[in-house]
This record gives structure tokens, C-alpha cells and sequence, in this order.
């Protein structure tokens, strides 16, 4: 008997992708928010009667969840919108927490009461994430448009610790943020804190008038960048002697189990990760699709139940093209293409990604320059 | 012995893995991973059966001598009752 987490996931995951079997589902509760991000995308405006009468209820959601705990799925991330928006998400929560999943949260934080709290403390999900956007009340009102939101997501943080809660600290690094990533960073270590960072956004995959391409880092910014946070961090580590999350037996990402996962075996399928072999996600109005990123190909999954819109859904995702450009581009070892990149930024899955390719070209010219 | 409640048995891809439910993560936050065999022990002991009982079908369904089996079923049960996850 073990009991382990990092490695028995990725071969959990392996293991389901060959059989073709679901294992990991994201269900994105609502599109609904409490502050409206920049580089959202999938932010709506918050109260609005249409947005909440398009979503789906808790019931569906619990019948969702049943099934999917049916098929197969063990890891089940819920995120939104900001799913704490929601009211009825205590009866959403409580159903799904006592079905057999390894569930995981993701939130801006800033919701959470002391009630919350101690609710979520009798009952808690693996893991939450919180996603905090900068490090001051200045930089959450540059990024959020509520500069209140920054002692509320730090108030939240602290409650979720209090109550014993495995919490994270993720952030999404844009130019308006960037400023502030060692401070965030010190933020999670002195709370003993997992910390994770995106650096390359991509472009939203419905909203409104959120602007990710428009305020996101230029390809030479995340390459700099990428490489200025690598070096605080070795820094960090040989004189603080900090211990980060790599060296810490903790819960996994679902979203990295997924997304990074490098699925063996044969196939021709274009999704390289486990989308739509062995992952899916659901979006707030019920559409479910291999990757949350992807608007299409996408399938009515509260019609046609969990176990015909699986099995539709991979024969869609096994008709993706691959992309042909990408084959023979001289950058593709530095790429992070995917269909899901590829779409929202080229709006095809066979066309060239320009700010993939920009970034594949200054990992080249980085490397280049650390052989001299 | 019994399985203590909120811990529940699942078959995922080809292996077994018990996974804490509800208010159980707050003490057990993590996976278990099962072999086959324990697994059965797992489900029988779920299902009120004895360690007499066990111990046969052990024998019925594997091939193994009856003091090796025995063993393993009380190291089961045991690990099982150090991490919290049975009581006698």
C-alpha cells in the first residue's frame, strides 16, 4: 500500500488516456465575477439576470458531477467566474465533496467570510487555489478595477489557513502586475505557500471587454521575465534556503496533471496533453469541450448526458487537425502550441500562433546566448 | 475490524484507490493506492466478512500458501488501522 500523490497521478493519467476513459473533469460553475480582470477569459459582468438564468443549477451540476464519478473521473477541479458568487454553491460543494472525487478550487479569494471559512474547514477540497493579481491595493485597481479586492483576497488567504485549509497562491503576470511578483511570492513563502505563475496569456475564449492580447507581456517581456523570476528564485532558495513547492510532498494541480501531462503512446490526436483523452472541461453554460481555453469543438453535455457526449466529444477532438505549419517551423522545440493556443490566437487549429512563434524565437536566442 | 465511514473504495483506470470523503480530508488529505489483493481485503472487510473468511477466499482466488496469506491480511489490517483508515 502507498499513499503518494505527484507520480501515481501522471500514471493514473497515462494509464486512463490509453483507455480513452475520463479522469479528470473542470466544471466552470458560473462566468460570473466580483471583479473584472483585464486579462480575463471568460469574464461577464457580475449580477446580471440573463447570466445567471443561463446557468445551469446546482441540481444539474450534482447530476453532472454523479455521472462523471460514473465514467470514471477521480480529479475534479471547480472553478468559474469566481464560484463563490454563486449562492447556491454550499449545495454544490457539500453533494460533490462526499462523492469519491480529489477535488480542487480555484478563487480570487476575495468572498471568503470567516463563515466561508469554517464552513469549507469541515470539509475540505484538496486544495485551493487562490489567484491573487498583484501585491497592493494600487495594482489590484490597475488589474481587477477594485483596489478593496487586495486585503480581502490577503483576509481571505489567511482565513482559508486558519482553518487548516491546503491553500495556494497562483498569479497571472501581465504588464500591469508585473512589478509585484517578488512581493507576491514572498507574500505565499512567508505563509508557507505554494506559489504558481503564468506568464503567457492567451487570447480569451469569449467575454466581453476584457483585453488579454492587449495587456499581456510581449513575447521578449516573458522570456525576460521568465528569466529575471527563475534567478530570484534561485537567489531566494541559496540564501533563504526557501523550500518551494517542487520539493514538498503536496496535492497536485489538476490543471497541471492535465496540461502538462506529455500523453505517451500512438495516436493522432493533436491534443499532446490528456484534453479530450482522458480530461474535459464544462463550461458555466454547459458546453463541454476538451480544454477550458477551447470554445470548439464542444458538446450539450446536460442533453446528451455524460456518457454520449464523452464519447462524442473524443470522436470531435480526434477530428482536430493537426497543425502542419507548426510541423515544420524551425522554433517548434521552444513552442507551447496546443489546438486551444492555436485557436484563440490564430483562430484556426492549422495557422501559425505569431506570439507562440515570437516567444519560441526569443527561447532560441536565449539559448543561443547562454552557449557563448 | 471495520473500514471507518468516509473513506470510500473506487476503481479508476485499472487501479484501486480508496479516497477520503467530505470531512475525512480534513484529517487524510491524500490517495490511497491498493494493490489487487488489498483491494479485496479492503472489500470484504467493507462487507463485514472475518479474517477466517478473508483468509479463504485468499486462497481460493490466489495462489499463495495459507501463512503467507495470513500474514498479509494482518499487515493490511494493521497499516490499514495505524493510518487512521480502519478501527478495530
Amino acid at each position: 500500500m502507498s499513499i503518494s500523490w505527484q507520480s501515481f497521478g501522471n500514471r493514473l493519467i497515462q494509464s486512463a488516456s490509453v483507455r480513452r476513459v475520463p479522469l479528470a473533469a473542470q466544471l466552470e460553475l458560473t462566468s460570473r465575477c466580483n471583479l473584472r480582470c483585464k486579462m480575463c477569459y471568460v469574464c461577464s459582468i457580475n449580477n446580471q439576470n440573463e447570466l445567471i438564468n443561463k446557468e445551469r443549477t446546482a441540481k444539474e451540476w450534482i447530476e453532472l458531477a454523479r455521472q462523471a464519478k460514473e465514467a470514471g473521473v477521480l480529479y475534479l477541479l471547480l472553478t468559474g467566474g469566481e464560484v463563490f458568487i454563486r449562492k447556491d454553491f454550499r449545495e454544490i460543494y457539500e453533494a460533490i465533496s462526499e462523492m469519491g472525487f480529489i477535488v480542487q478550487i480555484y478563487s480570487n479569494g476575495t468572498l471568503i467570510t470567516p463563515e466561508i471559512a469554517k464552513w469549507l474547514g469541515k470539509r475540505p477540497p484538496a486544495k485551493i487555489s487562490i489567484t491573487m493579481y498583484g501585491a497592493s491595493p494600487e495594482t489590484y485597481q490597475r488589474v481587477t478595477g477594485h483596489a478593496d479586492a487586495y486585503e480581502r483576497a490577503v483576509r481571505g488567504v489567511d482565513l482559508l489557513r486558519e482553518e487548516g485549509i491546503l491553500t495556494k497562491i497562483r498569479t497571472t503576470v501581465i504588464r500591469d502586475n508585473r512589478q509585484d511578483i517578488d512581493k507576491l511570492y514572498e507574500f505565499a513563502v512567508g505563509r508557507d505557500i505554494e506559489f504558481g505563475t503564468v506568464f503567457t496569456i492567451i487570447g480569451r475564449r469569449e467575454g466581453n471587454d476584457t483585453d488579454p492580447s492587449g495587456v499581456r507581456l510581449s513575447a521578449k517581456e516573458v522570456i525576460e521575465f521568465e528569466d529575471y523570476f527563475y534567478n530570484y528564485l534561485s537567489s531566494r532558495k541559496r540564501s533563504q534556503g526557501d523550500e518551494t513547492a517542487e520539493n514538498k510532498i503536496i496535492a497536485q494541480d489538476i490543471e497541471d496533471l492535465v496540461e502538462k501531462t506529455d500523453i505517451k503512446g500512438k495516436h493522432n490526436n493533436a491534443f499532446k496533453c490528456s484534453a479530450g483523452h482522458s480530461s474535459f472541461w464544462v463550461t458555466w453554460d454547459g458546453r463541454m469541450t476538451p480544454c477550458g481555453s477551447l470554445p470548439e469543438p464542444s458538446v450539450d453535455v446536460f442533453s446528451l448526458g455524460m456518457e454520449k457526449a464523452w464519447e462524442e466529444l473524443k470522436r470531435l477532438a480526434d477530428e482536430v487537425p493537426q497543425c502542419g505549419a507548426c510541423e515544420v517551423c524551425k522554433y517548434k522545440v521552444h513552442c507551447s502550441k496546443c489546438p486551444a493556443k492555436l485557436y484563440v490566437e490564430s483562430g484556426g487549429f492549422t495557422k501559425c500562433a505569431q506570439y507562440l512563434r515570437d516567444i519560441a524565437y526569443h527561447k532560441e536566442l536565449q539559448r543561443n546566448a547562454g552557449n557563448f | 475490524m471495520r473500514v471507518k465511514n468516509g473513506f470510500m473504495l473506487r476503481e479508476i483506470a485499472g487501479s484501486w484507490v480508496v479516497v477520503p470523503l467530505g470531512a475525512r480530508v480534513v484529517e487524510f488529505n491524500g490517495l490511497i493506492s491498493l494493490t489487487e489483493t488489498s483491494a479485496l481485503i479492503w472489500k470484504m472487510i467493507e462487507q463485514g466478512f472475518d479474517k477466517e473468511a478473508i483468509l479463504r477466499k485468499m486462497l481460493q482466488e490466489y495462489d499463495i500458501d495459507e501463512q503467507t496469506a495470513s500474514q498479509d491480511i494482518d499487515e493490511f489490517i494493521s497499516t490499514c488501522i495505524n493510518k487512521g483508515l480502519m478501527e478495530e
